[in-house]
């Protein structure tokens, strides 16, 4: 094989598809995608939400603990023993900024898409709504709240007759709701099929089912890319490599970066007819009706290293918490599971950008929940740090750095 | 009462019937509502999601075509359930249909571009396709 | 040693399952059978599932094997404990299976797991497939043995092998009209293979006996035919057929088209692999049976204490089906310590000695009517392939033209398999495809999922 690049992408996921495609905007590089769909890679497990606050403000997961810690105060007040300390849980005010930077750039990517290329990745504007069943989910949602005052206009609220109104469906048990309105959904494999589609319509070489086997250095220089069918020379690449990004990086730089693999569970209902008008968030789970009336359910947040297997238990929790909030999915069939291996890392942050010591490559990992809904502005961060533009927003909080993961509180889902 | 006209030996003597659309029909302790259909010439069974006919195609419930609505529940596989005295079954039946909905559009999958994709790539300068 | 207390889980209690069971009961071992169906026997020996005075219809060799089977059972059942309409969801843990019942999930644990859970058959779309009327033969075949009813009254059956003149004399003496039996490979195919058909001398004379019934009665059976289409409005009205050449390619200048009610379509089998997958056991491409598990001598799996018996480690009939099921047995009461290492080999060979003359024989009609790939120009661009999610046979050109090598990359493009039935039944198809393409050795497996039979989220309460 030996064909030389300017770029050789090491993943195809999310956040690998979109750089080939943000790179390949201009035609004037040559670039390779190589892809290897490992058991349990994230973008095909994905739920495909553009959850910018939703994710930001640690629902899903974080509200599930944050039930369970707010019960455990309660219990040692009423023993009138030391309440356990509380952690709120909200990402970094730059965090947000990366989310809805990305966020916003979704309904012109979507057009340019269609427009350009022909592909249509079924965004569809939900808003997420944060469905109350009790005080402990009250209190909950007000703590979000006060915790971004500067996004107000993106949240409303909706009381217990006003949510059975935009949803119908929902139990009569809830509360209440409070409502992202700027958090949509995507078909997730749409997406990705998308960004490769027009990154190869662009002229990007794509090499699927190949696999990464190691990277080439000449000094403190990557030189070029192994894969298991030749290797491609290129000046310089990038670490898409979701949760197997570490081994890459180990290969390219003799380091290897803290991203590992979490495992999320989903469960998935037969088609039905629309049944939600949103995208809902409870204590127990998300719920997404896709653009095919299939609903989806997660997800688990569990660290069990490459272990893709589903089990009862945990899918048990997640069918439960959909029954709850949605009574008429009792009798619906449960078409099929699965699970994802999300690209983890300790402080929730991507890492993005170059690493010290190292010329030629570029970090583009550790997604974590939001590799789909970030795809985008890291596709147009990477491209801007290859052309060595002034990048849109400042990288250094997302640059690799073995501080970041020092001295953290221990992980918050356990 | 619709008669049992494909019956390879007689069912004899019957105090148990289903009724299949409305329609009572006599049917023997054991059988599947597959043969209880088949004896009374139903071989159409299902509407699907897409609005096509369907029929029992495997028989032995991999196929998911011979779904029916009993008492109540959809997508019963018809060739596996057993008749039970008074059982009511409901043939081309659905829920989207049921539930007063239009058809829901068919899913634009990544596969329909390529028609058009075709030609933007022929424009590229390597001769060779650009996927491997 | 005692064996009270290690379980012995047996999913399917076909011909290998119930086999299994009967030998670890003869040698004191007790076992579970759990089958989906509502009586022991699988698909080809449930028989009547009603009551029936007489059975006029099924000749006396069926019945024989019948009665012999359920005869294995019943002489044994103090030590086999019998769980009907019952399914495997999937598994739990490393050692446990999940089972449904319809109405609620429960737990079942195993020290030894043997999967005899058959095959199903293997779907080939041609235009109208999706028609009501058109069953596969197996389906025709429940209705007839098991339904004791005629799925239609004037019938065209459309398939190779043996079970097409079989099925044929079963349909007419129940009162079928029989339009044509179509066998797709040619008479002088079958000539070839009359040395291995003689490894099995009463089946051939049994079959030679359902020919001559055949011409006696005067259903005509064409060598070299085969389906082209089917048409009907809301159900089947008539069938298209056309002589095949050796690679099974219809010539459709000489088509001739029939009208008929009914088409049971045979073209091979399939393995149910979707508990084997669920355990993540190893498997390989068979072109004949699609993927099977990976199994040595003894049909043990890549789990150590999995074993695989029957039709779903390999297509080989019910023969052959109830020497693999002895085979586990004793592998596994060799290794309770109930029998000694030489008693082991020495059973055990006798068994192989067995399965190897099904095997002769059979490898006969394999041959004979081993898959040819001209059945993939029988669809056209409309032509549904994935009936469940209404994927037609243009989207999966598209996907291929793009460069699709692999069948979940196909199933992500597509949807195809992404439905109800989990791709059992449109994934033979694909699998031909990327054969068809030169892309067998990578294509990989479409995998089963938890659930591999639909159940409710009300199910999944406490």
């Amino acid at each position: 094989m030996n064909k030389n690049y300017d770029v050789v992408i090491a993943g195809g996921g999310a956040v690998g598809a979109a750089c080939a495609y943000f790179l390949s905007r201009e035609k004037d590089l040559k670039i390779a995608l190589v892809d290897f769909k490992k058991p349990g890679n994230a973008s095909r497990a994905s739920a495909g939400g553009l959850w910018a606050i939703g994710e930001s403000v640690g629902l899903g997961c974080g509200v599930i603990f944050f039930k369970t810690l707010s019960k455990q105060i309660n219990e040692a007040k009423a023993n009138g023993e030391e309440a356990p300390r509380m952690h709120p849980h909200q990402l970094p005010d730059f965090f947000f900024d990366f989310a809805l930077s990305s966020n916003n750039m979704f309904p012109a990517l979507h057009e340019e898409l269609r427009e350009k290329h022909n592909i249509d990745f079924k965004f569809q504007e939900t808003g997420l709504k944060f469905v109350m069943y009790d005080e402990h989910d009250r209190a909950y949602a007000d703590q979000i709240a006060s915790g971004i005052p500067h996004l107000s206009d993106q949240v409303n609220w909706l009381d217990a007759d006003q949510l059975r109104e935009e949803e119908p469906y929902v139990s009569p048990e809830a509360i209440g709701a409070m409502n992202f309105t700027c958090d949509h959904q995507v078909s997730p494999f749409l997406l990705i099929d998308s960004y490769t589609e027009g990154a190869r319509q662009n002229g990007v070489d794509l090499y699927l089912n190949t696999m990464v086997t190691g990277v080439e250095t000449e000094g403190n220089r990557v030189v070029g890319v192994r894969t298991d069918k030749g290797t491609l020379s290129c000046n310089t690449m990038i670490n898409a490599g979701g949760a197997w990004s570490s081994q890459i990086c180990e290969w390219a730089t003799g380091e290897k970066i803290p991203v590992y693999p979490v495992k999320g569970q989903i469960v998935l209902s037969e088609k039905l007819p629309k049944i939600m008008r949103g995208c809902i968030s409870t204590s127990d789970c998300y719920i997404a009706q896709k653009d095919n009336g299939e609903v989806l359910i997660g997800s688990t947040t569990e660290e069990k290293g490459y272990d893709t297997t589903n089990t009862l238990a945990e899918l048990k929790g997640l069918a439960q918490g959909a029954s709850k909030c949605l009574p008429i999915l009792k009798e619906m069939n449960i078409k099929r599971t699965w699970a994802g291996l999300r690209p983890g890392t300790r402080d929730e942050i991507p890492i993005l950008g170059p690493m010290d010591g190292i010329e030629g490559y570029i970090n583009a990992n550790g997604h974590f929940r939001t590799g789909i809904l970030c795809s985008a502005i890291t596709g147009k961060l990477i491209d801007e740090i290859v052309r060595g533009k002034e990048t849109t927003l400042d990288l250094k909080p997302f640059l690799y750095d073995p501080k970041r993961f020092e001295d953290l509180d221990p992980p918050f889902y356990g | 009462m619709l008669d049992r006209k494909a019956d390879i030996t007689p069912i004899g003597e019957s105090q148990i019937q289903i009724y299949i659309d409305d329609v009572p029909v006599k049917v023997a302790e054991g059988e599947t509502v597959l043969s209880a259909m088949y004896a009374v010439q139903k071989n159409k069974i299902m509407q699907n999601d897409y609005k096509a006919n369907l029929g029992a195609y495997c028989g032995m419930g991999i196929c998911h075509s011979c779904l029916v609505k009993i008492d109540g529940k959809y997508k019963q596989r018809s060739c596996k359930t057993l008749i039970r005295d008074g059982m009511r079954v409901t043939t081309m039946s659905n829920r989207f249909n049921d539930m007063g909905l239009s058809e829901t559009a068919p899913s634009v999958t990544s596969a329909d571009f390529i028609k058009d994709a075709a030609a933007p790539a022929s424009q590229s300068e390597s001769e060779e396709s650009n996927v491997n | 040693m005692s064996t009270n207390n290690q379980n012995v889980v047996i999913v399917g209690g076909g011909a290998a399952g119930i086999s299994a069971a009967a030998q670890l009961a003869e040698l004191g071992i007790k076992s579970r059978i759990i089958d989906e169906a509502t009586k022991l026997g699988g698909v080809v020996y449930r028989g009547p599932l009603r009551h029936t005075e007489e059975l006029p219809h099924l000749d006396e060799f069926y019945q024989k094997s019948q009665k012999s089977l359920q005869d294995k059972y019943h002489n044994n059942k103090d030590k086999i404990d019998v769980q009907l309409e019952t399914s495997v969801v999937g598994p739990d843990g490393t050692d446990g299976l999940i089972i449904s019942d319809q109405q609620k999930l429960e737990n079942v644990k195993y020290d030894y797991l043997i999967l005899s859970t058959g095959c199903h058959e293997r779907s080939i779309p041609f235009p109208g497939w999706t028609l009501p009327g058109i069953m596969m033969m197996g389906g025709v075949q429940l209705q007839i043995k098991s339904g004791l009813v005629r799925p239609g009254e004037k019938m065209a059956l459309c398939g190779t092998g043996p079970l097409l003149p079989l099925i044929a004399c079963q349909l007419h003496k129940g009162g079928v009209e029989v339009e044509g039996v179509y066998e797709a490979s040619s008479f002088s195919k079958l000539a070839k293979e009359a040395v291995a058909l003689l490894n099995k001398p009463m089946l051939t004379l049994n079959g030679l006996s359902m020919m001559s019934y055949l011409k006696r009665n005067n259903v005509p059976f064409h060598y070299g035919w085969g389906i082209v289409k089917a048409e009907g409005k809301e159900a089947v009205e008539s069938v298209t057929v056309a002589p095949y050449d050796k690679e099974w390619k219809a010539d459709l200048s000489k088509a001739r088209k029939a009208n008929v009610d009914s088409i049971g379509i045979g073209y091979g089998f399939v393995a149910r692999t979707q508990i084997t997958q669920l355990l993540n056991l190893e498997h390989e491409y068979s072109y004949q049976s699609s993927y099977v598990p990976k199994l040595d001598e003894f049909h043990r799996a890549s789990k150590d204490n999995v074993y695989v018996a029957g039709d779903t480690s390999g297509i080989l009939g019910s023969d052959g089906a109830a020497f693999e099921g002895q085979i586990a047995a004793f592998d596994i009461a060799l290794r309770m310590g109930v029998i000694d290492a030489s008693t082991h080999s020495s059973r055990v060979n006798k068994a192989r000695k067995g399965l190897q003359r099904v095997k002769n024989f059979r490898f006969g009609f394999d041959r004979f009517s081993e898959r040819q790939l001209g059945m993939l120009d029988l669809p056209d661009d409309d032509t549904v392939i994935c009936r469940c999610e209404n994927i037609k046979k243009s989207q999966i050109d598209a996907a291929f033209e793009r460069g699709v090598k692999d069948i979940t990359s196909l199933k992500m493009a597509t949807r195809a398999g992404l439905g109800d039935c989990q791709g059992k039944v449109c994934s033979a198809y694909c699998y031909d495809r990327f054969k068809q393409a030169g892309h067998q050795e990578k294509m990989g497996q479409l995998r089963a999922r938890f659930p591999i039979e639909p159940i409710t989220f009300a199910m999944m309460e406490d």
